[in-house]
């Protein structure tokens, strides 16, 4: 079957999910929505400075070119993970109550689906918000976690172009781990796909 | 008004299955205690204990946890042929209610917990 598939130049198609996970607003969407854009000009969802905007699991399909092999991509663009949710927080934010109660409701729901998921999941992406301290628990439980079930994981710190970041010091955090900088929302992503490139060798 | 803090031993949790750790703590939390565990949870521990936080939030009461995990120094263990080799680090874990508690690393030695009554 290889045989022919060289003979008829048939490209070789692998598939793999990746699970976008981190705290809310650290730009899972925002990075999962550039990803969607590149590879199939299209968003995955919408973006809030409200947190929790993203409370089920959003899928897009994508595919990455890697030197003539074709990576079929599940993009999985995950809930925030969080270990409180309070929706005073919301309507201090300016939601109505109503919408601030249901969207705290969705959002423990969400976490919970976040989490269910990452038993299927084949290659995950930690998102780290550089300007805020990268020792918060939550980072270190979801690396941890997938660590712990043998998931192959890339750690951005994101938003590398606000005056704030400091991705030197979640290098410094993770130092074990693979580590990437970068700004979901401006500037250019590539070194996100040469390292998926390389992890999914 | 007064925060009451446990300190849960080490020998008292390793009789605990996983749930039922996670079930105690959680009773503890919400009537507005903090634990403070001798032996930390471990990251699957930690991802359980916040699913259960989650099924558990009311939005008029309990709205969720703090946690802090406490690295200690790495304990050095010799093996029969007298290497001495390093093992996982000691570790200690706060858990409290959403709110009541924050914490600041000072460098990578000393972490300084802020209470709010």
């Amino acid at each position: 079957m290889q045989f022919l598939e060289k003979l008829f130049g048939k490209t070789q198609v692998k598939k793999a999910s990746l699970g976008i996970y981190g705290p809310p607003n650290a730009g899972k969407t925002t990075l999962a929505n550039r990803v969607a854009l590149d590879l199939v000009g299209r968003e995955v969802g919408p973006t809030s400075p409200i947190p929790h905007e993203t409370r089920t699991i959003q899928k897009e399909t994508v595919e990455l070119n890697i030197n003539g092999r074709i990576l079929e991509l599940d993009l999985l663009d995950m809930p925030g993970i969080s270990t409180k949710v309070d929706y005073r927080e919301f309507v201090e934010q300016g939601l109505p109550q109503d919408e601030a109660l249901l969207r705290a409701q969705e959002a423990t729901k969400g976490v919970i689906e976040a989490i269910k998921y990452l038993d299927n999941v084949d290659l995950a992406i930690t998102v780290i918000d550089s300007t805020k301290v990268p020792y918060d628990q939550i980072n270190a439980v979801i690396v941890g976690n997938l660590e712990a079930r043998g998931i192959p994981s890339i750690i951005v710190a994101n938003k590398i172009d606000l005056p704030d970041a400091r991705p030197e010091l979640v290098k410094e955090t993770f130092s074990n781990h693979t580590v990437i900088a970068l700004s979901a929302l401006k500037g250019d992503i590539k070194i996100l796909y040469d390292t998926i490139e390389k992890m999914i060798k | 008004m007064s925060l009451q803090m446990d300190f849960i031993p080490k020998k008292f949790t390793v009789n605990l299955s996983k749930n039922e750790k996670i079930q105690f703590i959680l009773e503890r939390v919400m009537n507005d205690r903090i634990i403070l565990l001798e032996e930390g949870l471990e990251p699957t521990e930690q991802l359980d204990l916040v699913s259960e936080t989650m099924k558990n939030i009311s939005f008029d009461g309990f709205t969720g946890i703090e946690v802090i995990t406490f690295n200690g120094a790495n304990i050095l263990q010799s093996n029969r042929r007298g290497i001495w080799k390093k093992k996982a680090e000691t570790k200690m874990t706060m858990i409290a209610p959403s709110g009541k508690v924050s914490a600041v690393q000072e460098g990578s030695d000393i972490t300084t917990v802020s209470l709010r009554v």
